[in-house]
């Protein structure tokens, strides 16, 4: 696999944070990781094991200490903040376990909103993402008005809204139940294959990962040491 | 919300009182500066010009003293002046001063360029020797006076019930609205006021002032007359120009309106400081929306801007609703004077304060957001992603 042909490259990647005990924790510490386009993964990681903060790092939420992230050709590391805000808002889509919805706004201005941030506000193409997860009755609706299954499928039509070239899902099934969840990961799914997006669900649940073909252990890729410097 | 809505009404509470202390402050100085009932001067006891001018003029404060009829008819007879107004006063009707004088007032003064008085309806003017009244605008509305209404005058200045006079007094005409305070009025005939029962008969001849217009050939005229009645005698006091006199009142109580413009400047700060506070203390209960936003690809100064841009909204819309506290108080505000004073002053004229208050108090609501926009500036996105517990 080489790097032209990775949506998403990483190597020798590692964040560490200092203890309210003044201790260095390394939290990542990756040596390689790569995904091609349109490719679904499910990373496997049990809570606490650091897999949030890669997919931060990922996201250009965290700058790391060291290493490579490279995402669609773009070397995230050199980037300053703002450039990673506007890179992962045309670049990146994210879902999360708790929606991260904005509640004073309808699921339509939801969408609207991430599109502002991105390409522009593209009112059409945010209704039809809306009409793909089911929710052409509720555009108006605010989030507190949906269930939380409806709430999930909003996150997913906003991950979309930019057109990314990879979607970031963290533990996007946690707090729906299991026929929400099934129903949810597989919209997730097809809307992600649908617009060639690359799909990265970090997920503690067996049964979700067992729907991906291709799944990787976190722990297995993630070797940090306890502390690496007082 | 509710936070919000408070924070624009103090907004609108500061905005309107001090685009209101501005412009009645700039209103009233111009009005009472610009009316001088059509006179250029006011000739009369030893006094201080201002007391001359408030009583003769504006029918406020007591008279200083009179002046004897050599006096009215020297100064009538002065190739300076074109027209001169005896008036004396000393009786009122139910608060309203009686003012004796002569028909020129009817003949020859014009209270406004080009203006004479004018009756409103069939009314005439009173007859000389005869007990007869003409009502200013204003009284007669208030007393509920119409042509051909009979009173009994009091004496004094101030209304006293027990000091009804015998005469009876038939009204001939009631003039039309001027905005001068001769609107405020009861014209008599001078001898009548002059020999009222009860009055001094040994003054019966004496008037309390004599209103001047000057010739508008000379333009030194004023001058002289000032040094003729001021500087070379010591009898009598010329006030004279009477629009600068009340100016130097103004100047004199200036003190007043830096402490009324001090406290408004003051309830501007303290009013843009509680949109500071009610956005500053939202700050926590936003930072999951703040690291949303970020999440989503919001830079850290469009956060920033947002959060500044809110708070100039809130006292822009405050700003908005300070054009009707504004209202609200000049109107009221201009009542009192209109009542006290007879001045008109138009509340609703245009000031450049209504541009540039707004204008400065929407920037300074802006200043003040920046502390919580700092804030915002600072939310760390990772660590605040997770709803608040």
């Amino acid at each position: 696999m080489t790097a032209a042909a990775s949506v998403l490259k990483i190597s020798g990647l590692a964040k560490s944070y200092r203890t309210p005990e003044g201790e260095v924790k390394r939290v990542v510490s990756v040596d390689a990781f790569s995904m091609i386009p349109g490719t679904q993964i499910g990373l496997k990681g049990e809570s606490g094991s650091g897999k949030t903060t890669f997919l931060n790092l990922i996201a250009g939420i965290l700058k790391p200490d060291a290493g490579s992230i490279k995402i669609d050709g773009q070397e995230m590391t050199v980037l300053g903040e703002s450039q990673r805000d506007r890179f992962r808002a045309t670049t990146i889509g994210c879902v999360y376990q708790s929606f991260n919805l904005l509640q004073g706004y309808t699921c339509l201005e939801n969408v609207l909103l991430a599109m502002a941030f991105g390409a522009g506000r593209d009112r059409a193409f945010a209704t039809s993402l809306l009409q793909r997860v089911g929710l052409t009755q509720r555009l108006n609706y605010y989030p507190r008005q949906l269930s939380v299954g409806q709430q999930q499928r909003v996150a997913v039509a906003r991950a979309l809204a930019n057109r990314p070239k990879l979607v970031l899902a963290d533990e996007p099934t946690g707090n729906l139940d299991a026929a929400n969840a099934i129903e949810t990961l597989a919209l997730l799914r097809e809307t992600c294959a649908e617009h060639g997006a690359a799909l990265l669900l970090v997920s503690h649940d067996r049964d979700i990962l067992a729907r991906f073909t291709h799944t990787e252990e976190f722990q297995r890729l993630n070797s940090p040491q306890n502390s690496v410097a007082a | 919300m509710v936070s919000t809505l408070v924070s624009a009404s103090a907004i609108a509470l500061a905005g309107g009182l001090l685009m209101a202390v501005w412009v009645m402050r700039q209103e009233s100085n111009r009005a009472f500066t610009s009316v001088t009932g059509g006179f250029d001067a006011v000739l009369g006891a030893r006094s201080s010009k201002l007391q001359l001018v408030l009583n003769a003029i504006f029918h406020l404060e007591d008279s200083p003293g009179n002046i004897s009829p050599a006096d009215v008819e020297q100064i009538s007879k002065n190739p300076n002046v074109d027209v001169a107004l005896p008036i004396a006063v000393g009786d009122n009707y139910k608060g309203y001063r009686l003012v004796g004088t002569t028909d020129v007032l009817f003949d020859r003064v014009e209270f406004a360029p080009g203006q004479r008085y004018q009756f409103d309806g069939a009314g005439r003017p009173f007859t000389i020797g005869e007990k007869e009244a003409v009502v200013g605008s204003f009284a007669a509305r208030e007393l509920k006076l119409k042509v051909g209404d009979t009173f009994h005058p009091f004496h004094g200045l101030l209304y006293d019930e027990k000091m009804q006079h015998a005469e009876t007094y038939v009204i001939t005409g009631i003039f039309k609205p001027t905005g001068t305070p001769t609107d405020r009025v009861i014209w008599i005939p001078l001898e009548g006021l002059q020999r009222m029962s009860g009055h001094d008969p040994k003054a019966a001849a004496d008037v309390s002032a004599v209103l001047v217009k000057l010739k508008q050939e000379n333009p030194m005229s004023g001058f002289q007359m000032d040094m003729l009645y001021n500087k070379r005698g010591n009898k009598l006091t010329f006030a004279w120009p009477i629009g600068s006199i009340l100016a130097k009142l103004f100047d004199k109580i200036a003190w007043f309106d830096k402490i009324l413009a001090f406290i408004s400047y003051l309830v501007v700060v303290v009013a843009s400081a509680s949109i500071l506070a009610s956005i500053y203390n939202s700050m926590n209960e936003r930072r999951r929306e703040i690291a949303i936003l970020r999440a989503l690809g919001a830079q850290r100064l469009t956060v920033f801007g947002a959060i500044v841009a809110e708070s100039a909204a809130i006292a822009g819309l405050g700003m908005v609703i300070s054009f009707f506290v504004y209202a609200v108080i000049v109107l009221v505000a201009s009542g009192i004077i209109r009542v006290q004073t007879g001045v008109v002053i138009n509340p609703l004229e245009f000031h450049w304060v209504m541009l540039t208050a707004p204008a400065g108090i929407t920037g300074l609501a802006a200043l003040c957001g920046i502390f919580p926009a700092a804030k915002a500036y600072r939310t760390d996105v990772a660590s605040n992603m997770s709803p608040l517990s």
